[in-house]
C-alpha cells in the first residue's frame, strides 16, 4: 500500500485545524489569515512558472480577474455565490491566459517577464477607466452565500475563512499532484535543457502555454478569495506592484514545496502588520531588511527549512528513489 | 526484430542544400539509407555533417531538397514531430537534464516517448517506470550510474546516456553526432562497442558522424565522405578510404603515388 503523501496529509489536517480554531482567533488574525491565503495562490502560479524558468510579473492580472468574477457575477447577475464567483474568475482566466499565452509562452527570460506585466499594466490602464470595473474606485463584493446556503451575520466571517482554507486546500493538493507529475518533471527539464525536451518529441511551447494557464487559474482563485475578504475588487490588483508581491513571496518562501508561498505570505503579512505597527514610517525599510537577510541566509527560502527539518528527521538511506519537487 | 515495409529506404535524401547567407554548408546532397545500415560520415570540418544531421532531424530546414522518412516526405518537418515517427538524434555535446540524475533523466525520457499511452499527469515517481528506466540504462551498461547527477558523471557515460534517451521509444533510425567526441581513448571502443551491440540486437537504422577514422572503419557498413557539403564518396568503408581525397583531404594520410 502507499503511504499517504505528506504533504497532502499536511494540508489537509491544517485545514481541519485552522477551520476549529478559526472561533477563537482574533478577528486580525483571521483577516490576515484570509489575505495571506489568498495572496499564497497567485504566488503558487509565479512558483510554477519559475520551475520552468520562467519569472511572471503579470500574476496580478489573473488577481484581478478572480476578484472582478466574484464582483461582476454579482453586480450584472445578482449572483453572489462563491463557487460561481471562483468559476467565473477561473473560466475567464483559463480564456484570458489561454490566448494570451499563445503570444508569451515562445518567449523566455527578461522578454517572458516584461510581456506579463505590460499585458497586466495594460489591462489596470483600460479598467481604471471603464465604468464596467467602477473605474479606479472598484466594485463592492457582496456577503457571499455558498451553494445555496447564506450564513448569518455571525457566521458570515467563520464561512469566509472556512471556505478560504478550503479552497486553499484543493487548489495546493491539486498543485501538488500536477508537480509530482510526469508533466510537472517536464516543467523542470524545460528549464534545464529544452533542446532535449523537444527532442523527446515534446512540444516546449505548449508545455508553457498550458502552464501558464494552469499559473492563471491558481491566480484567479487567489483574486476571487482576496475580493470576498475585503469585500471589494479594484484595479489596482492588476497593478506591476500586486505582481511584484507575489514574486516577493516566491523569493521568500523559496520552491521546496507547494506549502512554501502558503508559509512565505503568511510570513510576509505579518511582518508587514507588525512592522507599521511598531515602525510606521520605516516599515518598508524593515521589509526590505528582512529581504536581504533571507537572501543573505536562506537563499533558498524560508520554505527550505521545512525540506532540511524533513531530511534531518528522516533516516539516512542510500535510495534509488527519484528527488521528489525538491526544487530548493 | 521484423520489419514489414522494407521496399522504400529508411532515409532519403534528395538534392538537400543548405545555405546560411552566403555559405553553401550543404550542396545538392543525395543520400539513400536502408533499413539495418549503419552508416558513417565523415568529413572534415566545415564539410557539413552536422548540417546533414540538422536538416535530417527537423533542426533546420533545407535551402533546397526534400528529405523522406520511410517514403514520407518530412522536409522542415520539426524535431518533436520527427521524434513521435521515430528519428532519434544524440549530440555532439550530450543534450541531458543536468540538475536531475541519470535514472531520473531515463524516467523522463521514457515517460514522455516510450510509454504515451500512461497519462502525462500520472505520478512521476512509479515504481514501474524507474524499473523500465534502470532497464533502459542496463542496456547501455551505465545502470550503476543511475543515482549520481548528471553533472557528476564522466563524459562517457553522459554520451551514452544521451543516446539511450533518444533511442528510448525504439526509433527506426538513430542519428548520433558524433558519439565518441570528448570521451577518453580508453572509453572509445567501449562506448561504441555497446551502441553496435545494441544497435545490432535491435536492427536500428544508424547514420553516425564520426572523426576517429578507426570507429568509423570498424563498426560502419558504409561510409559516406563529404568535403564543401558535398558527396565525394560513398559506399563500403575499404572503397571509401581508398578515394584518392578522401584518403588526402580527409583522413590526412594520402594515397601512395601509384594507388591514387
Amino acid at each position: 500500500m502507499r503511504h499517504l503523501d505528506p504533504t497532502i496529509l499536511v494540508v489537509v489536517l491544517g485545514a481541519a485545524a485552522l477551520s476549529f480554531a478559526q472561533p477563537h482567533m482574533p478577528g486580525w488574525v483571521v483577516y490576515l489569515l484570509q489575505i495571506a491565503i489568498a495572496a499564497s495562490l497567485p504566488a503558487l502560479g509565479c512558483m510554477i512558472l519559475l520551475r520552468s524558468g520562467l519569472l511572471s510579473f503579470g500574476q496580478g492580472l489573473y488577481y484581478f480577474i478572480g476578484a472582478y468574477g466574484v464582483a461582476l457575477v454579482h453586480a450584472h447577475l445578482g449572483i453572489s455565490d462563491a463557487f460561481l464567483g471562483i468559476l467565473a474568475g477561473a473560466a475567464a482566466s483559463i480564456l484570458v491566459a489561454g490566448l494570451v499565452g499563445f503570444f508569451i509562452a515562445r518567449y523566455r527570460g527578461i522578454f517572458f517577464a516584461m510581456l506579463t506585466l505590460a499585458i497586466s499594466m495594460v489591462v489596470y490602464g483600460m479598467a481604471v477607466k471603464m465604468d464596467l470595473f467602477g473605474r479606479s474606485d472598484g466594485l463592492n463584493v457582496p456577503r457571499l452565500s455558498y451553494l445555496g446556503f447564506t450564513p448569518s451575520r455571525a457566521w458570515a466571517q467563520t464561512s469566509l475563512f472556512v471556505f478560504c482554507v478550503w479552497v486553499w486546500a484543493v487548489f495546493g493538493i491539486a498543485t501538488h499532484l500536477y508537480l509530482r507529475s510526469r508533466f510537472g518533471k517536464l516543467l523542470t527539464a524545460i528549464e534545464d535543457n529544452e533542446t532535449r525536451v523537444e527532442y523527446l518529441g515534446w512540444s516546449v511551447r505548449h508545455a508553457v502555454h498550458i502552464n501558464t494557464i494552469v499559473a492563471a487559474v491558481l491566480g484567479s482563485a487567489g483574486g476571487a478569495l482576496a475580493a470576498a475578504s475585503a469585500r471589494y475588487a479594484d484595479p489596482s490588483l492588476a497593478y506591476w506592484t500586486t505582481s511584484g508581491e507575489f514574486v516577493f513571496i516566491v523569493l521568500i518562501a523559496g520552491q521546496a514545496n507547494v506549502l512554501a508561498p502558503l508559509f512565505g505570505s503568511v510570513f510576509l503579512e505579518t511582518l508587514r502588520t507588525y512592522a507599521a505597527a511598531f515602525f510606521p514610517d520605516e516599515w518598508q525599510l524593515v521589509l526590505g531588511a528582512v529581504m536581504l537577510a533571507i537572501i543573505l541566509f536562506l537563499p533558498k527560502g524560508l520554505g527550505h527549512l521545512f525540506a532540511l527539518a524533513g531530511r534531518a528527521l528522516r533516516p539516512r538511506r542510500a535510495t534509488a528513489a527519484p528527488i521528489e519537487e525538491d526544487r530548493t | 526484430m521484423t520489419r514489414s515495409r522494407p521496399a522504400a529506404p529508411v532515409l532519403e535524401c534528395r538534392g538537400v542544400a543548405k545555405s546560411f547567407g552566403g555559405f553553401a554548408a550543404a550542396n545538392a546532397i543525395d543520400l539513400a539509407v536502408s533499413e539495418g545500415e549503419v552508416v558513417g560520415v565523415i568529413g572534415s570540418n566545415g564539410a557539413g555533417k552536422t548540417t546533414l544531421l540538422n536538416i535530417v532531424s527537423g533542426h533546420l530546414k533545407p535551402t533546397k531538397g526534400k528529405v523522406f522518412f520511410r517514403g514520407e516526405d518530412v522536409t522542415g518537418v520539426p524535431s518533436r514531430t520527427l521524434a513521435r515517427k521515430g528519428i532519434a538524434r544524440s549530440f555532439q555535446v550530450p543534450q541531458l537534464f543536468p540538475t536531475l540524475s541519470a535514472l531520473e533523466n531515463m524516467m523522463l525520457a521514457l515517460s514522455l516517448v516510450a510509454a504515451p499511452r500512461k497519462s502525462i499527469l500520472s505520478r512521476f515517481d512509479d515504481a514501474d517506470l524507474a524499473t523500465a528506466a534502470r532497464d533502459a540504462l542496463d542496456h547501455y551498461g551505465i545502470a550503476d550510474c543511475a543515482d549520481s547527477l548528471v553533472s557528476e558523471l564522466p563524459q562517457g557515460v553522459r554520451k551514452l546516456l544521451d543516446i539511450a534517451m533518444a533511442t528510448s521509444a525504439e526509433p527506426d533510425l538513430v542519428l548520433l553526432d558524433e558519439p565518441t567526441s570528448g570521451v577518453s581513448s580508453e572509453e572509445k571502443s567501449d562506448v561504441m562497442q555497446r551502441l553496435a551491440d545494441r544497435f545490432a540486437a535491435t536492427g536500428t537504422t544508424v547514420v553516425f558522424i564520426e572523426h576517429d577514422m578507426d570507429i568509423v572503419r570498424r563498426y560502419a557498413s558504409r561510409v559516406v565522405a563529404l568535403t564543401d557539403g558535398s558527396v565525394i564518396a560513398d559506399g563500403p568503408p575499404e572503397e571509401v578510404f581508398a578515394h584518392a581525397t578522401v584518403a588526402d583531404v580527409i583522413v590526412g594520410e594520402p594515397l601512395p603515388e601509384g594507388d591514387a
